[in-house]
């Protein structure tokens, strides 16, 4: 109880540990927050970088293209079986 | 007639004690609180509706509360056998349920769904505001030094200071760790007081301000690029873990969710994460903590102390974020408002809705709210860190 429990447990000590390790992973994390930019700018130039980050953009394309590709066929399949119901139907 | 004398022996109204009594009227404020002023109701009602549960007076020979663990019998030393098995109790269902806190198993979880929620976006394009974060976490500490001035030994300073850092998880993850016979006021402070952000607040972001610096206000952020998004989780993680490696298990998870988010390609994983998953963890530790406040173990003297203590360390670390950005601003050419300061304190996002309310008190047309968001998911990442080194010194 008191000061001496302070002392004994290394209270002030631990206080200022803690507090520095803290301080020092968020600084390092802002650090990283601040650079991020700059290093991607390197690593991945916006040219290169279009690519990469089209992997996913690349990606959603190719996926929209198959999308595209798959929604203009089945539309042609809907107006082939349209032309050929309607035809039949003109035969009757 | 015998049996039904057995039966009115048992019953709650025969062996309720004034305890119990308490600690339902506590239970009832707690659900009254959540749905008539919505102070965090999504915690306060299963916490308030476990209360309730954990004091019903329940039978010895019946297995019910969370106190009734699964056990080997034992008579003088030697393991007592049954038809040659071991005769042993399973223990009560919401001792089982309670396993995941005692063991710190929802805690994780919980952060992992947070993760998923969380949009790092404004940390990201002010990465000077994650000192705030930092500088709030001053609470966690201070209350340590207060708790063993007070009497506690190192193990329950260090549970009971996290108080501070205002995250209702990694409070409990903490003491379950370092002081388990302190999990239920502990768990119940950091809950009360995180759900009273928005009455301990701001009275000490008005006092430490001038009318001057409450006005200021903040250029908008940046656009964060989808890159940066995605690779802050794990570039932060690492350097986190490095640092302090006992943070691992609620920063993996936290940092984990929000990569399921930002990664575009675990949409279904992120989305489950942060809906279905963090309700159902949500509600099990809850009610699981609710229901480990039985009188008996909780209206103790240790346990008022434990609400003081708590109400300091939301104080000075409120305070410590304020402070902190008026010390920056001391070297900043664009000023920032010392309100989101307080934002510090993780609390997510009830210390940022603040931080808007008071700032909208003196300029309406002024909004914080985003720029406190940066703090705010910064409190969260520190008071874990703090958490991580207070479980690495302290543990025995």
């Amino acid at each position: 109880m008191g000061v001496q429990n302070i002392i004994d447990n290394q209270g002030v000590s631990l206080v200022i540990t803690g507090m520095t390790i803290v301080f020092l992973a968020l600084v390092m994390v802002s650090i990283l927050i601040a650079l991020l930019p700059k290093i991607l700018d390197v690593l991945l130039p916006p040219e290169s970088a279009e690519p990469a980050h089209g992997h996913s953009a690349h990606g959603h394309s190719a996926h929209g293209g198959a999308a595209r590709t798959r929604e203009s066929s089945d539309e042609a399949l809907v107006a082939a079986i349209g032309v050929a119901l309607h035809r039949r139907l003109n035969r009757k | 007639m015998q049996i039904l004398l057995k039966f009115l022996e048992s019953t709650g109204f025969a062996n309720l004690e004034i305890g119990n009594l308490i600690m339902i009227v506590v239970g009832i404020i707690f659900i009254t609180l959540a749905i008539t002023k919505d102070y965090e109701p999504l915690l306060l009602v299963p916490i308030g509706m476990g209360v309730i549960v954990g004091n019903i007076p329940t039978m010895d020979n019946v297995a019910l509360s969370v106190y009734s663990e699964a056990h080997i019998a034992v008579e003088n030393g030697q393991v007592m056998l049954e038809e040659g098995h071991v005769k042993w109790n399973a223990g009560s269902v919401l001792s089982l349920l309670y396993m995941g806190v005692k063991m710190g198993i929802y805690p994780p979880l919980i952060f992992l769904g947070i993760g998923a929620m969380t949009d790092f976006s404004t940390m990201l394009s002010n990465p000077k505001l994650v000192l705030l974060g930092a500088a709030a976490q001053i609470g966690v500490f201070l209350t340590i030094l207060g708790a063993l001035f007070l009497g506690f030994n190192a193990q329950e300073a260090g549970a009971i200071g996290i108080i501070g850092g205002a995250d209702g998880p990694t409070s409990i993850f903490l003491s379950s760790q370092l002081a388990p016979k302190l999990l239920g006021p502990i768990a119940i402070a950091a809950y009360s007081y995180m759900a009273l952000v928005p009455v301990i607040q701001p009275p000490i972001m008005k006092l430490l301000t001038t009318r001057k610096e409450r006005l200021i206000r903040m250029a908008p952020p940046r656009v964060v690029g989808r890159r940066e998004k995605m690779i802050f989780p794990v570039a932060a993680f690492l350097i986190c873990a490095m640092i302090a490696p006992a943070s691992l298990v609620l920063i993996g998870m936290l940092f984990f969710g929000n990569l399921l988010k930002e990664s575009c390609v675990t949409d279904r994983l992120a989305n489950t994460a942060r809906t279905a998953f963090i309700d159902i963890v949500t509600i099990l530790l809850g009610f699981c903590v609710g229901a480990s406040t039985n009188a008996s173990e909780f209206l103790t003297k240790q346990s008022l102390l434990i609400f003081a203590l708590g109400a300091l360390s939301f104080c000075v670390a409120t305070a410590g974020g304020v402070l902190f950005a008026k010390f920056m601003n001391l070297f900043l050419k664009e000023k920032i408002n010392p309100l989101i300061g307080a934002a510090g304190v993780s609390a997510v996002p009830d210390s940022a809705r603040v931080v808007q309310m008071v700032g909208q008190a003196e300029d309406p047309h002024n909004s914080l709210l985003m720029h406190a968001m940066a703090p705010n998911v910064a409190g969260v990442i520190g008071s874990a860190i703090a958490a991580g080194v207070l479980w690495s010194v302290l543990a025995t």
